[in-house]
C-alpha cells in the first residue's frame, strides 16, 4: 500500500520529501507530551515528593530533610483537618443534591416551555456568567450583611429577629449553601436540558397515549434516558463542591471558629499563604485521593443503575 | 508507512514554532538575562506595589521620572497576593521588581534570606534618616543594619466620639450608673472603662436616629481578615509587662506565651464585649465593616489605622470632627510572665501596639547594577521628608513615621485631609504617645509569621463562636505556635530571630 501510495506522482503544493508515520505522531505529540509533562505531570510528582519532606519556603537557612510519612500522620491525627473535612463533605451533600433538584425541576418546566424559552434559557444562565467572587460579595456581605442587610431588615420590618447570617456557625454554612446553589443550580439546568432534549418525544407521547401518568412517564422514561449525562453533571459539581474555596474565603474567611473552613482553604493558608508546603502537600493528596475513591464509586454506582435500567 | 509532508502542515509547524518562540518572548522579565535587566538606553524602574498604594507612588513620582528621563513600570497587586508574590520571589530567588513596597512584618522572611540590598548612607543622609522614630527604624533594620526605607507609620489608636463623652447629661448619667467619669480628651484610660463605656452606650438612641439601635464599640474580628491586629491591640496591655521585653514567644526559650491569664483574660473580655455591646454581625466584623459602623454613627468607640484619614472624608463619615483619640487603653494589672503572677500598678499600665508596623520600601538585591544608581535616586525620591509629608498629609492610607511629621500640624489641620486644628493635634499627640511609648509593642517579624497569625485567628475565633472555652482557645493557639516553631528550626532559632526583629 506504501509502495502504492508512493507510485503516485504527488500533488501539486506537496513537498519533495517525507517523515516516517511513527516519528511524524512523535513530532505532532511532542508539543501536548511537553506541556502535560511540564504544567501537569511535574508538578504533581513534586507535590508528591514534598509531601514526604519538611519542606517549608520560608524558613532560610535550614535544610529541608525526608520525614517519611510524617505529614500523613499529622493529617491523621489532627483536629483541625478532620473539621474541615467534614466541613467539605457537609457542604458538598448540602449544595449538590439541592443543586440537582432545582436544575431537574427547572429544566423539566423549561422543556414544555414553547414562548420565550431563550429568553428564560439566558436568565437561568446569568449566575454562571458572575465570578463566586462577586457572588459571595454582592449576596453574601451585602445582601446578608446582618445589621443593615435588606434581607435582615426585612425580617426584623416583619417583627422577627433578625438571623446571625455569617456569625453563627450553622448559619454561616447555611448561608453559603444558599450562594452556592443559587449559582451552580443554573449549571444543572444547562446540563439537564441538553439531556432532556435528547430524549425522543415520540417514546413520551407513546407512553401517554398508552395511560401513563406524568410521573410514571418521568421515572420510567425520561429519568433513564437522562441518567448519563445527569450523572456526568452531577460528577462535576461533586468534584467543585469538594474544592470550594472563593465563596468562603470572601464570606467568612472559614469562621466564625473553623464552622466553614474547607479543606481547599486549609490547603491554601498552609501551603501558599503559610509556606509550609510539605503539609499542604499532604493535604492535597489526601483530598485527591478522597475525590478519587468517590468519583469511583459514583461512576460505578451510576454504572450499576444505568445496567439494571436497561434490564 | 510513511508521509508526506505538504506546505499545509509545513506552515502549520512553522507557526507553531514561532508562536511558542513569540510566547516565551512576552514572558515576564524576558529582557536581559532574567534578572529584570533593561537592554534599553533608558534606564527603567520596575516597581511592585498594591493596587491603591501604588497608583498614589506612581502618581506622585511620574513627574519626576519624566523630568530625570527614567521608564518605569508599575506591577499591582492586591494585598494579600503582594505579601504572596513577595514571599514566593524571596524563596525561589527570582526577581520581582527592583523597588517594591513590602509589608513590615514580614521583614524576617525578606530581609534574613538576603533578598534585599543594604540602604547606603549616601541615601539615608539624603533622606534625613534621623528624623525617622526610632520605633520605625527597628521596622526597617535587621541587626544594626538598614535594609528598607520608610513609607508608612501603621499603628492601632483608639478613637472615640469626643462630642457624646463631652456631653455633661450623658456624662452625669454615666458615671452616676458606672463610677467611671467620661473624658473628652483621653477617651478610656483602661480597659475597664472601656468597657464599661461600652456597655452604657448600647441600646439606646444616642444618636438621634430614632431607633434604640446603637452599640458601645466595633472591633476588627474576622478570621482571616485582620483579627490578629483586633485582638492584639485588646491584649496586650493584660500581656506586656513593661519590665519584660517579651510577648509572643519567650525571647529565651522560645516558648509560646498566648495562653498566660493576660491573653485570657483579654480574650474572655474581647468576646464577651463583640457579643453584647457591638452591632448585629459585630463578631465577624472586617477592619473596614468597624470603621465604617464607626464614622457611620453606629458605636462610640473603636480601635483602628485609619480611623483619622477616613473620618475627615464627607463621603465616607458622618463624625466628621467629633472624634478624639488616644494611644490604646491600659489596664491597673499586668501579667508578669516571668513571675508567673498579676502584677498591680498605680497608674494604668499601657502597651500600645504597633500593629503591622506599616509597608515599607525595600530594593531587591536582584537589581541589576547598570540601573542601580537610578533606583538609589528614586528611592530617595520617594521617602525624603518632603515627599513624606504629601504622603502622610493626603489620603494615601499613609501614617506618620517622622519626629517632623508629628509637629506638622498645620500640614494636617489645614491641609489636603483638612482635620482642623483640634483634630489634627488630637490625632498627632496619639501618634507620638504611641510611637514613642515605652512599653509599645512590636508586632510579630520573625519568620513564618503568617502561620503564627493563621494559628491565632483560628483559635480566638473559635472562642469567639463559642465552640471553645478562652483557656481552651489559647492553649491550642499555644501548643500552635510551638509547632510552627520547631517546624521553622527550632524554639531557640526562633526565640533568636524574634531578639532581632526587636533590635535586642
Amino acid at each position: 500500500m506504501a509502495t502504492a501510495q508512493r507510485s503516485v506522482p504527488p500533488a501539486r503544493g506537496v513537498l519533495q520529501f517525507s517523515i516516517h508515520d511513527r516519528l511524524w505522531k512523535w513530532l505532532l505529540l511532542l508539543p501536548s507530551l511537553l506541556m502535560t509533562t511540564v504544567l501537569f505531570i511535574a508538578p504533581v510528582v513534586w507535590t508528591l515528593y514534598a509531601a514526604f519532606t519538611d519542606l517549608h519556603l520560608f524558613r532560610v537557612g535550614v535544610e529541608t530533610e525526608w520525614v517519611g510519612l510524617y505529614n500523613f500522620q499529622k493529617l491523621l491525627g489532627n483536629s483541625s483537618f478532620w473539621r474541615t473535612a467534614r466541613n467539605t463533605v457537609v457542604f458538598m451533600l448540602g449544595v449538590v443534591p439541592m443543586q440537582f433538584l432545582i436544575g431537574m425541576v427547572l429544566a423539566v418546566c423549561l422543556d414544555n416551555v414553547t414562548r420565550g424559552l431563550k429568553l428564560f434559557r439566558t436568565w437561568f444562565l446569568m449566575p454562571l456568567m458572575v465570578s463566586p467572587v462577586v457572588v459571595a460579595f454582592v449576596i453574601g456581605r451585602m445582601l446578608f450583611q446582618e445589621d443593615i442587610g435588606p434581607i435582615n431588615s426585612l425580617i426584623r420590618w416583619l417583627g422577627f429577629e433578625g438571623i446571625p447570617w455569617l456569625t453563627h456557625p450553622n448559619w454561616a454554612m447555611f448561608t453559603i449553601m444558599v450562594i452556592d446553589v443559587w449559582q451552580w443550580s443554573s449549571f444543572m439546568i444547562l446540563m439537564l436540558m441538553a439531556g432532556l432534549q435528547g430524549v425522543p418525544y415520540d417514546l413520551r407521547e407513546a407512553a401517554s397515549i398508552d395511560g401513563a401518568s406524568f410521573w410514571q412517564t418521568f421515572f420510567r422514561i425520561t429519568l433513564p434516558l437522562v441518567l448519563p449525562i445527569a450523572a456526568t453533571a452531577l460528577l462535576i459539581r461533586i468534584i467543585d463542591a469538594f474544592k470550594v474555596v472563593d465563596i468562603i474565603m470572601v464570606l467568612t474567611g472559614g469562621g466564625p471558629g473553623q464552622a466553614t473552613e474547607s479543606v481547599t482553604l486549609a490547603i491554601y493558608r498552609a501551603g501558599v499563604k503559610g509556606g509550609d508546603l510539605a503539609f499542604g502537600s499532604s493535604q492535597a493528596y489526601f483530598l485527591l485521593l478522597v475525590m478519587v475513591v468517590f468519583g469511583g464509586a459514583f461512576l460505578a454506582l451510576t454504572r450499576r443503575t444505568m445496567s439494571q435500567t436497561k434490564d | 508507512m510513511g508521509r508526506d509532508l505538504t506546505r499545509r502542515d509545513f506552515l502549520r509547524l512553522s507557526g507553531t514554532a514561532a508562536g511558542i518562540t513569540a510566547l516565551a518572548a512576552c514572558a515576564p522579565g524576558a529582557p536581559g538575562d532574567g534578572t529584570g535587566v533593561a537592554q534599553a538606553e533608558q534606564a527603567v524602574i520596575r516597581y511592585a506595589g498594591l493596587e491603591g498604594m501604588g497608583a498614589t507612588v506612581e502618581r506622585f513620582i511620574l513627574p519626576w521620572l519624566e523630568e530625570v528621563g527614567y521608564g518605569w513600570e508599575r506591577g499591582s497587586f492586591g494585598q494579600q497576593e503582594l505579601t504572596d508574590k513577595i514571599m514566593q520571589s524571596v524563596a525561589t530567588d527570582t526577581y520581582l521588581a527592583d523597588v517594591f513596597q513590602f509589608p513590615s512584618n514580614a521583614r524576617s522572611d525578606v530581609i534574613n534570606a538576603g533578598a534585599l540590598y543594604p540602604i547606603p548612607d549616601f541615601v539615608l543622609d539624603a533622606i534625613d534618616f534621623d528624623d525617622v522614630l526610632p520605633s520605625i527604624v527597628g521596622t526597617l533594620s535587621w541587626g544594626g543594619q538598614v535594609y528598607a526605607l520608610p513609607y508608612d507609620g501603621d499603628i492601632h489608636y483608639s478613637s472615640f466620639r469626643k462630642d457624646l463623652f463631652a456631653d455633661s447629661a450623658i456624662a452625669a448619667d454615666f458615671e452616676a450608673q458606672t463610677g467611671y467619669q467620661l473624658d473628652p480628651e483621653s477617651g478610656a484610660k483602661t480597659w475597664d472603662e472601656w468597657r464599661a463605656i461600652a456597655e452604657h452606650f448600647t441600646g439606646w438612641d444616642w444618636n438621634g436616629n430614632g431607633e434604640e439601635d446603637d452599640y458601645g464599640i466595633a472591633t476588627m474580628n474576622k478570621r482571616g481578615d485582620t483579627l490578629w491586629w483586633g485582638f492584639h491591640s485588646r491584649a496586650t496591655a493584660y500581656a506586656k509587662h513593661p519590665d519584660d521585653p517579651s510577648y509572643f514567644i519567650d525571647i529565651d526559650t522560645g516558648e509560646a506565651r498566648v495562653n498566660n491569664p493576660g491573653f485570657v483574660r483579654a480574650l474572655t473580655e474581647w468576646v464577651e464585649e463583640n457579643q453584647n455591646w457591638s452591632p448585629p454581625g459585630g463578631t465577624g466584623y472586617t477592619y473596614g465593616d468597624s470603621l465604617n459602623a464607626m464614622n457611620g454613627g453606629r458605636v462610640v468607640q473603636t480601635y483602628n489605622w485609619d480611623a483619622v484619614t477616613t473620618a475627615a472624608a464627607g463621603e465616607f463619615s458622618v463624625i466628621q470632627g467629633k472624634q478624639g483619640y488616644n494611644h490604646l487603653p491600659g489596664s491597673y494589672e499586668v501579667y508578669n510572665h516571668k513571675e508567673g503572677g498579676w502584677e498591680s500598678f498605680e497608674e494604668p499600665s499601657a502597651a500600645p501596639f504597633l500593629a503591622f508596623g506599616g509597608w515599607v520600601i525595600a530594593v531587591s538585591a536582584l537589581t541589576d547594577d547598570s540601573v542601580i544608581e537610578q533606583v538609589w535616586n528614586m528611592a530617595i525620591e520617594l521617602t525624603k521628608p518632603e515627599s513624606g509629608i504629601w504622603f502622610v498629609t493626603n489620603l494615601t492610607g499613609c501614617s506618620p513615621y517622622r519626629f517632623s511629621q508629628l509637629e506638622a500640624v498645620d500640614e494636617f489641620a489645614n491641609g489636603p485631609l483638612q482635620l482642623g486644628e483640634e483634630v489634627a493635634v488630637d490625632y498627632l499627640n496619639a501618634a507620638k504617645a504611641t510611637l514613642d511609648h515605652p512599653n509599645a509593642v512590636t508586632d510579630q517579624a520573625f519568620g513564618g509569621w503568617v502561620q503564627y497569625r493563621d494559628a491565632l485567628e483560628l483559635g480566638v475565633s473559635k472562642a469567639m463562636a463559642n465552640e471553645i472555652d478562652p483557656q481552651g482557645a489559647m492553649d491550642e493557639v499555644a501548643a500552635a505556635f510551638d509547632e510552627i516553631s520547631d517546624r521553622m528550626g527550632g524554639k531557640e532559632r526562633q526565640a533568636e530571630l524574634y531578639r532581632l526583629t526587636l533590635g535586642l
